[in-house]
């Protein structure tokens, strides 16, 4: 009878075991079916360590897919300080490595020892050094690939691509804005570790590829950039014509394809090497063209002419009388021509650039409609130009503006504008009415070619009718072919253009015989491809006379380069001008082509053939030369000279050099060359 | 008449259990063998052919033990009581040190015994004579005392050791021997919740600052346990918010366990036991390595088998021919049954870091042999036993 009982009390404890189980079973479905995935992730995260491979940073190209920046495999030493500690080496390891690296032993001791998973000891190093680390095989050292950045023309476009810092990460210009795009995805070589950090022999080794970054096209053309920087190291070099060898404070050029805004060209002087841009003073890195506003003077007067005809306030055949000066508010507005223009044509008061004409033109606009203009053409905002610290420009505030302040804004004066809104203002003006963005980048193609992200022109919105712009593109022709812009006309084109020459302001005062000279000019006139802004800083002579020269040989090798045929209904010479004749070429001479030559036999080449030489970089011979063999300049001029290694090949890191199999150092090599500036524009058909 | 005997005691044996036995212990190598294979890095299977060992001694101490009648024990209960207390006793003064507690009695330098082990089936014979002495009279609170007092000596030897998952073994058993034994279920029932209780608040108090008052004067109120063994008890609460060891031990196993999903990651390839990540893998933790290894089927599969056993083991005390011996396979089957629920819970995250064996699983001689032993003598009790009813 107890028995029984007891029976049932055992039969209890069965169901209580029972009991047990199935809540270590519900536990171990709960840990292993519901939160399984998730906590084998952590387990895997924890005994697999990467070993992170960087991407290869995507090209940057000009238009035509020249690169202009590019990425070459370089190697960085890590440590993996578990291993390390566990070989008992650490001093005799961090000896030798502190030999083969170059660095401080101590530092390096400290870095490997270093209680983290994975420490970088050097990134960047030399490719025979890592070969001998990965030959001397030490206990948890290793070698992963890594990739520098390279600027194979070296300062060319240095403004606009920028450059990139230890990291590979851009600092500044595209590398900084699209870094995004160029970095890439990272991989990593994934090992597995155990609990004591020691790497698991024989154990797996997953490589995960890191994905190269995308290439990104720039607007920019390497051939129209390199004219541009060619005649800014000319004048910078004291070349400058009419400049007296005088060497100016600035200057920059940019180029711009007008029925699009796509920038085909921004080069500023002083400009930097982004190959090694820490020898440059930081003030080499600002971009005249984007961060500088300046008066810009009579180029101004475009947009008063564009406001003047729009609003039809004035007829291109009406007549003015121009005095000499322009009287208002009690003051004397004098024209740049002592005695001034007489009575003239509207046409030919845009001509001589005549101050009391386009005076004028601002009184009968008002100062409604002026600001109105000022506004719709971009003045006092930002283009919105892909390039860091742009300048808004300051223009007078309307409130307080005098009819005197309206009469000098319409000539050019007391505001102040960036080139790049200059630019983009006249290519409005050029392009049938329509103010366009500028812009740099005209795609993102992925590693594969695939386009990414194509080109689209972004138009601001219209400022002036087509009927508008073609009337005053035909009067800017004819300022080129009959006026003040004579400088910069070209025989067998239709160029149209205005010149600028600004007083420097100091002080709250103009400063007596030093100028900011400038130029714009755009081509063909009836269907302009390109437009051209050249504006000079420092400089003692009036824009036309300085600046016109510049843009006319960017213009001409750019006209030939774009494959642009000449027009010839185009009159062959401007008509002569009182005060503005070229001046003529005393006695030509013909460049010797030196390219290769030792510096002194070039130089001695030169001198016999009565030119003055300057060198300039470091090297035995010669790499280029400007002007290049064979052009025809005036005797006794200067030529300069770039010096290098070896001839035809850039100034590259000595490891580059050595390591001939690799294929990036191959495609250097292909690119080595410096710009060629004298190879043959397209030629004419 | 011998004939016939022999007949019965053949048909006496309960085949499922044996079977299951050999499957645990089959099992046994099969995990050790992935266990403890990065343990002793000169020969991998070092704990492995020590199991073997173990578990061929363990047969012969079981069939000794199965081949004695159990009813022999009864005369001798109060001398395994004394021997129990006095190798207990021994630890103490012969003991060997091992982390921080006095377990061992060594033999060689490198065997030992843990008289601990011994002890749990020794109280579960000596105690299942104590109280089937006591059969329908444990019927008031006050009967509960006599049985609490023959049973605290070897419990409290042991937890000065310092084991306290032992102790609480002890506990384990006691409950559910009392409890077979007939004590009655409210009283009892209130009692062991009341203990609970008090052992809750009690920690509660030691643990809590800044209580109001009159409650802040029971504030660090002291425990009979060192700081550290209350943290390890605690810390799967939350192991993740706690940087000791322990809570360590717990997320590897938990991730351990987790990571081997619904079929593991097959036999070897379990990273957190081979990579070590996991502690102790081849004693306390071998579970972790079962789960991580063989996934959710492995580990059901186990606990399917070790469920089917302790159940046998229920069943042959169900039909004891008396109640000496079906007290005997109620404290074996408590024995068991707490083990595997710490052992596997604490694996799992819901019981207390207190390094509890997985019986026939872990590595180890001592725990093998006594859990042998008590096997053993639930044969007895199933050969002397009553015919199965069918």
């Amino acid at each position: 009878m107890q028995l029984l009982i007891l029976r049932k009390r055992i039969a209890l404890l069965l169901v209580l075991c029972s009991i047990f189980f199935v809540v270590l079973i519900v536990r171990l479905g709960y840990v292993q079916l519901r939160e399984g995935p998730f906590l084998k992730n952590l387990a895997d995260e924890e005994h697999f360590r990467g070993v992170p491979v960087a991407a290869k940073r995507g090209n940057i190209e000009d238009c035509n897919g020249n690169i202009l920046a590019m990425s070459v495999s370089a190697e960085t030493v890590y440590a993996i300080p578990a291993e390390v500690r566990k070989s008992g080496r650490q001093e005799e390891i961090a000896a030798l490595l502190a030999d083969w690296l170059e660095m401080d032993k101590a530092a390096v001791l400290q870095r490997i020892t270093k209680w983290s998973s994975i420490e970088y000891v050097k990134k960047k190093i030399p490719v025979e050094v890592a070969k001998v680390i990965k030959e001397a095989n030490l206990p948890g050292i290793g070698i992963v690939e890594d990739s520098t950045r390279f600027y194979p023309n070296g300062p060319l476009a240095a403004h606009i691509l920028g450059f990139t810092g230890i990291d590979s990460q851009g600092l500044e210009g595209i590398e900084f804005s699209r870094d995004k795009e160029l970095t890439g995805i990272p991989g990593s070589i994934l090992t597995e570790y155990g609990a004591n950090g020691i790497k698991i022999p024989g154990a797996e080794q997953d490589f995960i590829p890191p994905i190269q970054g995308n290439t990104v096209r720039l607007t920019i053309d390497k051939n129209i950039q390199a004219f541009a920087e060619r005649e800014l190291a000319k004048i910078m070099a004291g070349q400058g014509v009419n400049m007296e060898g005088k060497i100016p404070k600035s200057a920059s050029i940019l180029a711009m394809e007008p029925s699009t805004g796509r920038m085909l060209a921004i080069a500023s002087v002083p400009t930097f090497d982004p190959n090694n841009y820490r020898d440059f003073p930081p003030e080499s890195r600002r971009i005249i063209a984007i961060q500088n506003g300046y008066e810009p003077g009579s180029t101004f007067k475009i947009i008063t002419l564009a406001a003047a005809l729009e609003e039809k306030v004035i007829k291109p055949t009406e007549t003015f009388t121009d005095p000499g000066a322009y009287t208002i508010l009690g003051k004397r507005v004098r024209c740049w021509k002592a005695g001034g223009h007489g009575t003239q044509t509207m046409v030919e008061v845009a001509e001589n650039s005549c101050n009391p004409g386009f005076i004028e033109m601002g009184q009968r606009l008002g100062m409604d409609r002026f600001y109105k203009y000022l506004t719709a053409f971009g003045f006092g905002r930002k283009t919105g130009i892909e390039m860091s610290g742009e300048a808004k420009g300051i223009i007078a505030n309307k409130k307080k503006a005098t009819a005197l302040d309206l009469a000098t804004m319409s000539i050019g004066q007391t505001n102040n504008v960036t080139p790049i809104q200059l630019l983009t203002a006249v290519c409005a003006v050029a392009n049938g009415g329509v103010l366009m963005k500028p812009q740099l980048v005209q795609e993102i193609i992925a590693s594969d070619g695939r386009v990414l992200v194509p080109f689209k022109k972004q138009e601001v919105g219209r400022v002036i009718s087509k009927e508008t712009s073609e009337l005053e593109c035909e009067i800017l022709e004819s300022v080129v072919t009959n006026g003040t812009g004579r400088r910069a006309f070209l025989p067998g084109y239709r160029v149209a253009g205005k010149t600028g020459t600004a007083q420097k302001v100091a002080n709250g005062r103009y400063i007596q015989g030093e100028y900011v000279a400038s130029f714009v000019s755009f081509a063909p006139a009836d269907n302009p491809r390109i437009a051209i802004l050249v504006v000079i800083d420092g400089v003692p002579f009036y824009g036309g006379v300085v600046a016109g020269p510049v843009v006319q040989a960017v213009m001409l090798d750019s006209l030939k380069y774009l494959g642009v045929k000449p027009d010839y209904s185009a009159p062959l010479a401007p008509k002569p001008m009182y005060g503005l004749e070229f001046p003529p070429v005393k006695e030509a001479a013909v460049v010797p082509s030196v390219l290769g030559y030792s510096v002194g036999d070039a130089e001695a080449a030169l001198k016999k053939a009565g030119f003055k030489v300057i060198v300039e970089g470091k090297g035995s011979s010669v790499v280029d030369q400007i002007p290049h063999g064979d052009a025809k300049v005036e005797k006794g001029s200067t030529v300069i000279l770039y010096l290098g290694s070896e001839a035809g090949q850039p100034t590259l890191a000595p490891w580059i050099v050595e390591n001939r199999s690799d294929p990036d150092v191959e495609a250097i090599k292909e690119l080595s060359p410096r710009i060629p500036l004298s190879e043959n524009p397209r030629l004419l058909e | 008449m011998a004939k016939k005997n022999r007949r019965k005691s053949i048909v006496g044996l309960d085949l499922p259990m044996l079977i299951t036995l050999a499957f645990l212990l089959g099992a046994s190598l099969l995990i050790l063998s992935t266990a403890s294979y990065n343990v002793s890095p000169s020969d991998p299977y070092h704990y492995v052919k020590n199991q073997v060992v173990w578990i061929i001694t363990g047969i012969i101490i079981a069939t000794f033990a199965a081949a004695i009648d159990y009813e022999y024990w009864q005369k001798l209960h109060w001398w395994i009581y004394g021997f129990t207390i006095l190798l207990l006793l021994l630890v103490f003064f012969v003991g060997s040190t091992a982390k921080g507690a006095q377990r061992w009695i060594p033999i060689t330098s490198s065997i030992g015994i843990q008289p601990s082990e011994f002890a749990k089936v020794f109280m579960i014979v000596t105690f299942a004579k104590f109280l089937s002495d006591r059969k329908g009279k444990l019927n008031s609170v006050k009967s509960f005392i006599l049985p609490l007092l023959y049973i605290l000596p070897a419990t409290f030897l042991i937890f000065l050791q310092p084991d306290l998952g032992s102790a609480l073994v002890f506990v384990a058993i006691f409950i559910g021997m009392m409890f077979v034994a007939g004590a009655h279920p409210i009283k009892f029932g209130a009692i062991i919740i009341g203990a609970l209780a008090l052992v809750a608040a009690a920690i509660f108090f030691h643990i809590s600052t800044n209580l109001p008052w009159p409650l802040s004067y029971l504030e660090g109120l002291p425990l009979p346990i060192k700081d550290y063994q209350l943290d390890r008890l605690l810390v799967f609460i939350n192991p993740h918010q706690n940087a000791s060891d322990d809570a360590y031990h717990v997320v590897q196993s938990i991730w351990a366990i987790g990571s081997g999903g619904l079929w593991g990651k097959g036999y070897m390839q379990g990273t957190q036991g081979q990579y070590n990540f996991l502690p102790e893998h081849h004693t306390d933790f071998i579970f972790s390595v079962v789960g991580e290894e063989f996934g959710f089927i492995g580990t059901s599969i186990l606990l399917f088998v070790f469920c089917i056993f302790i159940l046998r083991i229920i069943a042959i005390g169900m039909r004891a021919r008396d109640h000496f011996g079906m007290l005997i396979t109620a404290g074996v089957a408590s024995m068991l049954v707490f083990h595997i629920f710490v052992n596997v819970g604490m694996a799992s995250g819901i019981m207390p870091v207190t390094g509890i064996p997985l019986p026939f699983i872990t590595s180890g001689g001592s725990s093998m042999l006594a859990n042998m032993m008590a096997v053993g003598l639930v044969i007895n009790v199933g050969l002397k036993g009553e015919r199965p009813m069918f």
